[in-house]
């Protein structure tokens, strides 16, 4: 194979890979965030996979000594399952195998706030939340 | 180490016979779309005969720190679910008052374990051997009246 069907192979799988996770009701999602994050600070450019996975992986501080953490329900793994603290599975929050993650605005705002007052201690910000869907919607 | 292996079997056993003698029907009996959506999310939906009015009356008015969790709901929503959970409650006229024996009018439950006819079946088992049976926990009726 040459180069250049090398890179024509590369650009299709790249092309069909952001194809099955893109979803208009996710994007308008986090353009709603990214406003609301313009909103709060000048310099904001866009939201970071990197971000977001720092923040998912970090131990956090202000909320419940049993869940500082997302990992401590969704597991460290995005693509396996987790359970709620009631012993309920979660389903994966990897969007390549959820496809349906981060498509329902209400669904959004309601477990941001409920995990984020869990976690946290407070409300997540909007560059928090952009951050993680955007990392979550590479996973 | 032999009680609890023995309470073990016994749960195992019950779990075996469970299904038949109350079957999943009435586990998955929740109807109302909106309960079995927002309560199903964490746990499983408790069909609302399991307790009286006034236990729903006070999960329903402090979702916002639920066992621990926030799970405040949008106030529409929450009086639909308080609505229905009341209406059929286990000693609402469309409930079932077999649930309510020996329940105390001045006790006010927040959960199916601290009921009467729930600790009187179930009251003997150690919640070790509810693990081992695989239920998790003794308040997941469906692992075993799955």
């Amino acid at each position: 194979m040459n180069r250049a069907a090398i890179f024509v192979t590369l650009a299709g799988l790249a092309a069909s890979t952001s194809i099955a996770l893109a979803d208009d009701r996710r994007d308008a999602i986090v353009a709603d965030f990214a406003k609301s994050a313009k909103a709060a600070d000048a310099s904001f450019t866009a939201f970071s996979a990197d971000r977001g996975k720092t923040f998912w992986f970090a131990t956090q501080t202000g909320g419940k000594p049993d869940a500082t953490s997302c990992t401590a329900c969704h597991t460290k793994n995005p693509k396996g399952t987790g359970q709620t603290r009631a012993g309920k599975d979660i389903q994966p929050m990897a969007v390549s195998k959820t496809p349906d993650r981060f498509t329902d605005p209400e669904k959004v705002a309601k477990w941001f706030l409920r995990n984020c007052t869990t976690v946290l201690g407070r409300e997540c910000s909007a560059t928090e939340k952009g951050d993680v869907i955007t990392f979550l919607a590479s996973q | 180490m032999r009680s609890p292996m023995i309470f073990g079997g016994l749960t195992l056993t019950a779990c075996l016979l469970a299904p038949p003698v109350l079957g999943a029907g009435f586990f998955r009996s929740v109807a109302d779309a909106d309960a079995r959506k927002e309560c199903g999310a964490c746990h499983m939906p408790y069909p609302p005969a399991l307790m009286p009015a006034r236990s729903w009356e006070k999960i329903l008015g402090s979702l916002d720190s639920h066992f621990g969790e926030n799970a405040a709901l949008p106030e529409p929503t929450r009086l639909k679910i308080l609505a229905y959970m009341t209406g059929y409650a286990g000693d609402a006229p469309k409930g079932n008052a077999w649930f309510m024996a020996r329940l105390r009018k001045t006790d006010t439950p927040a959960r199916i374990t601290e009921m009467p006819f729930w600790r009187a079946i179930y009251g003997g088992f150690s919640l070790r051997s509810f693990k081992r049976a695989g239920v998790k926990r003794p308040g997941n009726c469906l692992g075993c009246h799955g």
